[in-house]
């Protein structure tokens, strides 16, 4: 009886507080994989496993940065498994680079919002899928569900200061590679133009002057 | 004049608020710069504009109601 009432406290809990994060779940997951298929598997994944262990979760605390992270760490799993098949690991993943404590904010501020007209749609998916899974990982936790840095900390399992590295990093490449693709879309940035207009009339204006 | 300092100053706190990494205090002081000067509201509305556009644009899986009865199903079996 005991036994009972407890599993429908913890079918109600799993109801509750861990189910209404599967859509947010499934876009990290498809973010990662590359597919849905893949995407939806991680997640059924990680809900069985969060069942399975539900007694260690307390309730009401933070069941959606719990379940992201089971399933970095499914992913990971599932990562480790592939590369012992070389040709299935992409270059990316390979590419070793330097995490720093870096103390560095950075937001958008110098991304032209005009860049947005010339989108068709799934540029931003593009642009966040070619970069490298770390800085994936965390433009995904930080600016599409808005984990805070320790939360995203706990999440991957590294420093703080390294997440606030790769985040300023992260969004450098995002920024390049959006401006990229709104130019090759005919987006022309006249910014940099403008100021040499400027300037190249200041010479014009004391060519002048001199003769 | 806004200078070059002022200016690193005003990205860096946007970027923090908008990260959730200002406590209390420097969030409502960043709040009333916003409230009473432009180049602080312009700089909010901005990287409020990006960020929105970035959420809006990205793929994300339609219907999980399959997924949600997948799930349950898995965790019925005996």
């Amino acid at each position: 009886m005991h036994k009972k009432s407890k599993k429908t406290q913890y079918d109600t809990l799993f109801e509750e507080e861990l189910l209404p994060h599967v859509t947010a779940l499934q876009t990290f997951a498809y973010h990662l994989t590359y597919n849905q298929e893949d995407a939806d598997d991680l997640v059924q994944e990680t809900y069985l496993k969060a069942y399975r262990f539900i007694e260690k979760y307390e309730k009401g605390t933070n069941a959606k940065a719990w379940l992201f992270k089971i399933l970095k760490n499914a992913f990971i799993n599932e990562y480790r498994k592939k590369s012992k098949q070389p040709t299935k690991v992409d270059f990316e993943d390979i590419v070793a680079y330097h995490d720093t404590d870096d103390v560095r904010v950075t937001g958008y501020s110098d991304l032209r919002e005009e860049i947005f007209l010339h989108m068709m749609g799934d540029e931003v998916t593009s642009a966040i899928n070619s970069l490298p899974i770390d800085f994936r990982t965390v433009i995904l936790l930080c600016d599409i569900e808005g984990f805070t840095y320790e939360e995203i900390s706990a999440i991957i399992d590294v420093p703080i200061g390294t997440v606030r590295s790769r985040l300023f990093r992260a969004r450098n490449l995002l920024k390049e590679k959006l401006t990229d693709y709104a130019q090759q879309h005919g987006y022309t940035d006249v910014r940099g133009q403008k100021r040499l207009t400027r300037g190249q009339s200041s010479i014009d204006e004391n060519n002048r002057e001199e003769e | 004049m806004t200078n070059f300092t002022d200016n690193d100053e005003l990205k860096k706190q946007v970027g923090m608020y908008f990260d959730q990494e200002l406590d209390a205090l420097s969030k409502d002081a960043f709040l009333k710069k916003v409230n009473t000067d432009p180049n602080y509201q312009q700089a909010y509305q901005h990287e409020m504009t990006i960020r929105d556009k970035i959420k809006k644009y990205i793929h994300r899986p339609g219907d999980s109601a399959h997924l949600i009865q997948a799930i349950k199903n898995q965790i019925q079996k005996p």
